[in-house]
């Protein structure tokens, strides 16, 4: 295991960017754990509220548990809430998961999270795209959703809002062409616009019970150097 | 009015739950098909220019390869949804890749107006049927000549959504020949999956309102 820190482009993890990856993706990452995560199962990301519901945790728990028993790397942003269950959900069940933070590695927020970090670092793996020097700004969130997404192979919204900055983990996963899944609780609310917006845009309604549905959305291994050259 | 039937061509076959390891890299290479990766081997390019490539090459030999040449209108196939402009669009990409080999003439010209229910990742009860896409999809008008018009697409599952693409376009252009290439096409039980290369012709029939694919 590695848990010295490194840079490293977005294309030396993901092999080569398109057109589209591009766009959004940060010049370089800085990386703090065991960067061979990125070669060892699909990824996703499990995204939602920082004040969720008791019935959003239950279903965090749930969809991690499932997801971790499949070997998928939980993939999320160490904030409060839904990010901090998925998180800790897949360490107890001695699966791998990914942080992406919103502030430097060496900047700890929220503070009460300071340990899981220091805890995904050693044994998991922490990724941030700013530098050390970096201040942290509110507008470093939704940048960090965006590259969320694309180091994701798909996105979950498990409950959010509708000013949530994981909106923009949602749209951008849609922009990227990945799979994005969103609670059907959350279609079904009458008081949020943004998950019926994104259904018309392509995201998947799922509940808790549709874990097949989603693996079959996901790559069988999480390496982005398979063999996939034709041959006639 | 729906089409009662549309032939159609494909390269590969994957199953959406591989039990091996031949169909392990079906599935992987189709996911990186659906987000256009690039790949390094043979060389640095995205997988819908590999794929035309390919088939421009292997175009002889090909059961579907008098479906190219550069009197054919190359359609991409809408996505179930609607689209941002600037996202991703796997079959335009691939009909450009094949203009780029000479393959035919991209046009774009089919668009969703309605967003319906993705069929891939859909319970089998909730897919759309064919009527249901024929009904969400409208024609841009266009110049060109649409003598010969091959449907483009990366994956096709039972079909519905090449008879309601192919039914709006044959209202439009009635003496037009229609058919329908995807890259892939699925094979729902992993125990009738053969080969993961496995280039083919087929038909899509409709029957009681349903699509189904042979083979």
């Amino acid at each position: 295991m590695d848990s010295k820190e490194s840079i490293k482009k977005p294309e030396e993890l993901l092999g080569p960017l398109n057109e589209v990856e591009r766009k959004f993706a940060p010049e370089k990452l800085f990386l703090k754990g065991n960067l061979q995560l990125f070669e060892e199962g699909p990824r996703v990301a499990i995204v939602g509220s920082r004040n969720p519901s008791e019935q959003g945790r239950k279903d965090t728990i749930e969809l991690v548990k499932n997801l971790v028993h499949h070997k998928v790397i939980i993939v999320s942003g160490l904030a409060k809430g839904i990010d901090t269950v998925a998180h800790k959900t897949a360490i107890s069940e001695k699966g791998n998961t990914i942080a992406v933070l919103g502030t430097p590695l060496n900047n700890y927020y929220p503070a009460e999270n300071k340990e899981l970090q220091q805890m995904i670092s050693k044994d998991n793996l922490v990724i941030s795209q700013f530098p050390k020097e970096c201040p942290i700004q509110k507008m470093n969130f939704p940048l960090r959703n965006r590259t969320m997404a694309l180091l994701s192979h798909a996105t979950v919204i498990v409950e959010a809002g509708e000013t949530s900055g994981t909106i923009h983990q949602g749209w951008e996963a849609l922009r990227l062409g990945r799979p994005l899944f969103i609670m059907n609780k959350l279609i079904e609310d009458t008081k949020l616009s943004w998950p019926k917006k994104m259904v018309n845009y392509g995201a998947i309604p799922i509940s808790t019970a549709d874990i097949a549905r989603m693996l079959e959305a996901l790559p069988a291994n999480g390496s982005s150097l398979i063999d996939v050259a034709l041959r006639a | 009015m729906l089409l009662s039937a549309l032939e159609f061509g494909s390269l590969l076959t994957y199953v959406p739950q591989p039990t091996n390891d031949e169909q392990r890299k079906a599935k992987d290479f189709t996911v990186f098909l659906k987000g256009d990766k690039v790949i390094t081997s043979p060389s640095p390019q995205s997988i819908t220019t590999h794929v035309a490539k390919f088939i421009a090459k292997n175009i002889a030999s090909l059961p579907f390869g008098n479906y190219f040449g550069s009197d054919v209108a190359l359609v991409p196939v809408p996505s179930s949804s609607l689209r941002n402009p600037g996202s991703l669009w796997v079959p335009y990409n691939l009909a450009k890749a094949l203009e780029a080999e000479n393959l035919g003439q991209l046009i774009e010209c089919v668009k969703r107006k309605i967003a319906i229910a993705k069929a891939a990742t859909a319970k089998s009860e909730e897919r759309p049927t064919p009527k249901q896409h024929y009904e969400s999809l409208e024609i841009i008008p266009t110049n060109a000549t649409m003598k010969k018009i091959v449907l483009i697409d990366d994956v096709i599952t039972r079909g519905a959504t090449a008879i309601g693409v192919a039914s709006r376009l044959k209202e439009v252009y009635p003496d037009a020949d229609i058919k329908h290439f995807a890259v892939v096409r699925t094979i729902s039980k992993p125990e009738n999956f053969v080969k993961f290369n496995q280039p083919c012709i087929g038909k899509i029939t409709i029957r009681d309102g349903q699509p189904h694919r042979n083979p």
